[in-house]
């Protein structure tokens, strides 16, 4: 009985040579295809139906891991890295087999005979959920702010911003020069905003913590804010005040 | 920032409570001094008059400065509260001296006038006091500032050299290499001496403090070649001006090392490779005036509409690296600004002013 492979990678030298190293180790395998992304790997896998995919894992588009997800259950998977991505522990723990690159003649060795050795399925879902642990949590917040400022659309850093207010439906970026309006709302910019970084301290006013110089209390328990690299002061509304009571 | 704040409210705090004993022993020393001097009698009604004035000015300081301050300055304010405590106070006092609150505003003008000539002293004693509080916090804060902005500073170049080279690039360079090795060896010649470029250029970037930006063009068409070899023809770059013949100002123009090449890598590593087509990266610098402006267009995904990169967020961490090093080199002078390329991509324009050695 004959095993069939396929063999992907976004870098077509490194494809060549894989192939050629399988050749030289293992030669009565055959390799019926190669892919230089996601989607070609996933047509062939359905053409071909391989018993083994080695593939990369950073690709363009779907990633070797998503491409994992979608292949048949009876094909085995190798994966191939250039680095100790956090997946490497992931691959340990699941029991699935990996190669780092460049790939050495032991190694590869080394996966030949456990692909020999071992038949039947892959569990690849303790690998998938080991995946979404280890991916979970990472909360990206919002780095660069898609705003209009005359006919352009600029994008600020969040780091260069000093505040937002709203302004109806829109809200107005507002940093050390220029004064930006983003079509979107400022609570919708709110959510994204990371909270460590950002305040807001009005209902129509979110502002970056980094740029409060001072903050003055009045007899109604309302802060007026004053601004480290702009003059405005802003003032807190009453329910926003407890940010800096126990200051 | 928040430690500063909390410094100047627990100040304040503190500064309340000895406000408040400051008064207490200004309006004894008053009493006795009138009493003294036999000026007042009896002493009971002199301490109960002196200490109703004190404490009505202390708590309408307290109680209203906050309301008066948005309008006027401090200095200005204290004038009426000042006036307000003194007139409060005297009403208390004839409350309790005579059960008449209007005594000291009739029969007897004596208290009126030494509280307004002692609330005068008080006033410029306690005004020159807060303001050589506030001389002194002001210098705390900029020492504050200061030591912030040092921070900074060190945290920048602890950054860049951390970031140099990243450990996934040189081990996906070495793996072309020694793929090509057999197949294409002048491939994987030109790739080993492009690396070279590169890791001397990072080596030398710790050390100096200036690169003419043609070196930097090389180093940064050094790093685009290995990529290249890596992405085949998903990747394409052009230079503008392609070589610096006509242009020795340009050439030999002083930059800060490792301001273009992060840029470029950040188009390449979240723009263009994460695109299953590719793309292409064109950089060009120009002189306006005295500055230089460098532009790095790219057309790779670009930002996407929630503002993060469309491949992983990782985005700005480059270009972050990039915009606190300008701060810190060229404060203000320099500039960082990032615009969408049409159709798709990013475009980034440095500008950098001459910063003679």
């Amino acid at each position: 009985m004959t095993v069939t492979a396929i063999v992907v990678d976004d870098e077509s030298t490194l494809v060549d040579y894989l192939v050629n190293k399988l050749g030289e180790l293992w030669p009565e395998l055959v390799i019926v295809g190669t892919a230089n992304n996601g989607r070609n790997a996933i047509a062939l896998a359905e053409e071909f139906d391989p018993d083994i995919a080695f593939l990369d894992i950073h690709m363009p588009g779907l990633s070797g891991l998503q491409v994992a997800e979608a292949l048949p259950a009876n094909t085995r998977v190798v994966f191939v890295t250039a680095f100790d991505d956090f997946a490497v522990e992931a691959f340990q723990r699941a029991a699935v087999d990996y190669l780092l690159k460049p790939v050495t003649n032991s190694r590869l060795g080394l996966t030949i005979e456990r692909l020999k050795d071992s038949s039947g399925n892959q569990d690849r879902s303790v690998l998938m959920r080991f995946l979404e642990e280890a991916t979970t949590g990472q909360k990206n917040y919002l780095q660069w702010i898609r705003a209009g400022y005359d006919d352009t659309t600029q994008l600020i850093a969040a780091e260069d911003v000093i505040y937002f207010k709203a302004d109806q439906k829109y809200t107005e970026v507002i940093t050390k020069d220029n004064v930006y309006v983003v079509r979107r709302s400022i609570k919708e910019l709110g959510e994204e905003l990371d909270p460590a970084q950002f305040w807001q301290i009005h209902r129509g006013i979110i502002v970056r913590v980094d740029q409060v110089a001072s903050a003055k209390r009045d007899l109604r328990g309302r802060y007026t804010i004053s601004l480290r690299d702009h003059p405005h002061k802003l003032r807190t509304s009453q329910s926003y005040g407890h940010l800096f009571r126990q200051m | 920032m928040g430690n500063l704040l909390q410094v100047s409210a627990i100040k304040r705090q503190k500064r309340g409570w000895r406000e408040f004993f400051y008064t207490t022993f200004f309006c004894l020393a008053i009493a006795w001094l009138l009493d003294f001097f036999d000026i007042t009698s009896p002493l009971t009604a002199t301490l109960i008059v002196s200490l109703s004035i004190g404490w009505s000015i202390h708590l309408a300081f307290h109680l209203l400065s906050g309301l008066v301050d948005n309008f006027l300055s401090a200095y200005v304010a204290a004038i009426p509260l000042t006036a307000v405590g003194l007139s409060v106070g005297l009403l208390i006092a004839g409350t309790l001296v005579a059960g008449s609150p209007l005594l000291f505003f009739q029969d007897n003008y004596s208290s009126l006038v030494l509280g307004v000539f002692f609330g005068i002293v008080g006033l410029v004693i306690f005004t020159t006091r807060a303001h050589l509080i506030e001389v002194k916090t002001q210098l705390a804060q900029a020492q504050i500032k200061r030591q912030e902005q040092e921070k900074l500073q060190l945290e920048t170049e602890l950054k860049l050299l951390q970031a140099q080279i990243e450990p996934h690039f040189l081990f996906n360079t070495l793996s072309n290499v020694i793929g090509l090795v057999h197949t294409k060896p002048l491939e994987a010649e030109q790739t080993l001496i492009n690396l070279t470029t590169l890791l001397r250029s990072s080596l030398r970037r710790t050390r100096e403090q200036s690169v003419t930006l043609a070196e930097e063009f090389t180093i940064v068409k050094a790093y685009l070649d290995i990529q290249k070899i890596r992405m085949q023809g998903r990747l394409n770059y052009t230079f503008s001006p392609e070589n610096f013949a006509d242009n020795p100002d340009l050439k030999s123009w002083p930059l800060a090392p490792l301001l273009v090449q992060p840029i470029v890598e950040n188009s390449v590593m979240h723009g263009i490779d994460p695109a299953e087509s590719g793309g292409s990266i064109h950089v060009d610098a120009k002189l306006v005036g005295s500055n230089l402006h460098i532009t790095i267009t790219d057309t790779g995904l670009g930002i996407c509409q929630d503002g993060l990169s469309k491949e992983s967020g990782g985005m700005g961490t480059g270009l972050s690296n990039v915009r606190s090093r300008l701060k810190t080199l060229y404060g203000d002078a320099a500039s960082l600004t990032v615009t969408e390329n049409k159709p798709t991509g990013v475009i980034v324009t440095l500008l950098i002013p001459r910063k003679e050695q």
